[in-house]
């Protein structure tokens, strides 16, 4: 049976752990401490753990943390790193370095069940859940991990279809015992699980985005099956039902596909279902992946696009294509990887 | 469709099993009274208490009046699955209001389903929506053609069996994306709604748009 990994645990998790092992109560703390303030990936290396503790917990744990095992570089700067889950399978993070910030894109399933028409990580099925230590693994063995600045949650599957880990992932990564960065810095995408978006709001306090890609629920439907489960209406419904009015921040994402979402109708749509929502929308090319019947709108009518919503009073920006000249679209890289496996 | 969730973020509603019965190898129907109006094509989300995460699934039956029904088949390293496989008439249940808007129309199309994803059609039947519909059922084993006398019944031969593990009488042997793909034609400018795993779902949906179905006839609910 695989020893079970200690890093990515919460404070009180580690605390039920020490108590089990008959351990001192301010184990718990040494260890967040080992594991989240300081540069040790062993436990030999934990000099404060007296030589039983460390060599009880070498015996019974492993320390779950490991190093990418391939990484992508694009001329732009964007890395693209590929991790292998404790149960070995492929997983990417992005390293997107800017002027004025470094952001990373880390993934939470390996895989997606969310089917939805224009994602290459789809096209891959649903292979598991990552645990808290696997999505926080993508953070703390990044070797850029001192530059990070920002983190969302965008990369491979849908966070809140791993509802559980996600949010362990979050506490480590907000709390004062954990990596103590800024919620402000962290920003969840969901496609819209309405019940996991109501538990994400209500415990955590970092940022949501939302992938919206077409104001009209029949369209919608077309390009994301959750569509038939968690209508847009009621997504924005709910979102309606918290206060995103000081700190917190919540934005649409908006892949603009030609002819299909990028018309002066879309946005007349769009102005409406989003009135009295004060958020940002996100703008993004499509990158095509294989086999797809969609394309990317035309660069002049996104900045159309762009601008339109602009003038109807919201903020509209659009994303930067970055890492076109490696696998840009989320999953492919992880996906050559599977094919490759499977070949083998 | 099947889904776990925090109880504490959606509103459950206590009920009772009204009967539990097996069907296939691996399958199971539990009956309900119908505390709640709902749309052909709908789900509910159910769990035995609020430790318990709340799963969806598709409602599969009903007279419309007293009861629903749902399908569900056991998953051995699931919360839920294998407690309600122990249900018995009378048991306690809770469940939340139906939802979704997984409907289908009085329109030529093709339902094409795997395992359990054969759910929502099944209730879609019940309401009269079969007319001009043919069904794709796919499934491993052929004892696991959920309700297959009522399709039989039903469909006549717009029902299409699909076994992939092994040779069975009136079956087509192979999965349904083996079957579709072997069609010469598709009908344009129709419904297909697919019911599934995602790797179903993505299967059945490239091949059909390989086959010249627009995206935009594709109608598809995902397990999750």
């Amino acid at each position: 049976m695989q020893k079970q990994a200690l890093f990515g645990k919460t404070s009180d998790e580690l605390k039920i752990i020490v108590k089990q092992l008959n351990l001192p109560a301010f184990t718990a703390k040494q260890l967040a401490d080992w594991f989240y303030k300081k540069d040790v990936n062993r436990f030999d290396e934990m000099t404060n753990l007296s030589k039983e503790a460390r060599q009880l917990l070498e015996n019974q744990f492993i320390t779950g943390l490991s190093e990418p095992i391939k990484v992508q570089i694009s001329d732009d700067g964007t890395k693209k790193y590929l991790y292998r889950s404790l149960q070995g399978k492929y997983i990417e993070a992005a390293y997107i370095p800017e002027a004025d910030r470094h952001t990373l894109c880390v993934s939470t399933q390996v895989g997606c069940k969310m089917g939805c028409l224009f994602c290459m990580t789809a096209k891959q099925g649903f292979q598991g859940q990552l645990t808290a230590g696997e999505i926080l693994n993508q953070i703390r063995s990044l070797p850029e991990r001192d530059l990070i600045t920002n983190i969302v949650y965008m990369g491979m599957g849908e966070p809140l279809d791993n509802l559980d880990e996600t949010m362990k992932s979050l506490e480590v990564l907000t709390s004062d015992y954990g990596f103590a960065m800024s919620p402000k810095r962290i920003t969840v995408s969901t496609i819209g699980i309405i019940p996991g978006m109501k538990t994400f709001i209500e415990k955590s306090r970092c940022n949501l985005a939302v992938s919206l890609h077409s104001p009209f629920e029949e369209d919608r439907k077309k390009l994301m099956p959750i569509q038939n489960v968690y209508p847009l209406n009621e997504v924005l419904d709910t979102i309606r039902s918290y206060d995103f009015s000081r700190q917190r921040r919540i934005s649409f994402e908006y892949i603009m596909f030609k002819g299909l979402n990028d018309t002066p109708r879309h946005v007349k749509e769009l102005v409406r279902i989003l009135n009295g929502i004060r958020c940002r929308i996100n703008l993004l090319r499509f990158h095509p992946i294989p086999g797809t019947p969609l394309q990317s709108s035309e660069n002049i009518t996104i900045e159309w696009f762009r601008d339109e919503l602009k003038s109807k009073g919201f903020m509209t920006t659009i994303r930067q294509s970055r890492g076109q000249d490696i696998e840009a679209a989320c999953g492919m890289l992880s996906t050559k990887e599977l094919l490759n496996k499977k070949t083998d | 469709m099947h889904s776990a969730y925090n109880c504490t973020a959606v509103d459950i509603y206590p009920t009772h099993v009204i009967s539990h019965t097996l069907t296939g190898l691996h399958g199971h129907v539990i009956k309900l009274p119908m505390i709640f109006p709902f749309k052909p094509g709908q789900v509910a989300g159910l769990t035995l208490n609020d430790t318990i995460p709340v799963r969806i699934y598709s409602i599969a039956g009903s007279d419309f009046k007293n009861w629903i029904e749902f399908l569900f088949d056991v998953k051995s390293q699931g919360v839920l699955t294998p407690k309600l496989a122990e249900l018995k008439a009378g048991d306690k249940i809770f469940m939340t209001k139906p939802f979704g808007t997984f409907a289908a129309d009085e329109k030529p199309a093709y339902w094409i389903a795997t395992g359990t994803g054969v759910a929502p059609f099944k209730i879609m039947a019940d309401a009269g929506l079969h007319v001009n519909k043919h069904l794709i059922h796919g499934v491993g084993k052929s004892k696991n053609f959920y309700f297959r006398k009522y399709f039989e019944e039903t469909f006549g031969e717009n029902y299409i069996k699909c076994c992939s593990r092994e040779i069975s009488k009136d079956c087509f042997k192979g999965r349904v994306t083996d079957y579709i793909g072997q069609l010469p034609t598709l009908p344009a400018g129709i419904n297909y709604y697919l019911c599934g795993s995602a790797e179903m779902v993505i299967d059945t949906r490239d091949l059909l748009i390989s086959k010249g179905v627009s995206f935009e006839n594709i109608i598809a609910e995902i397990y999750f």
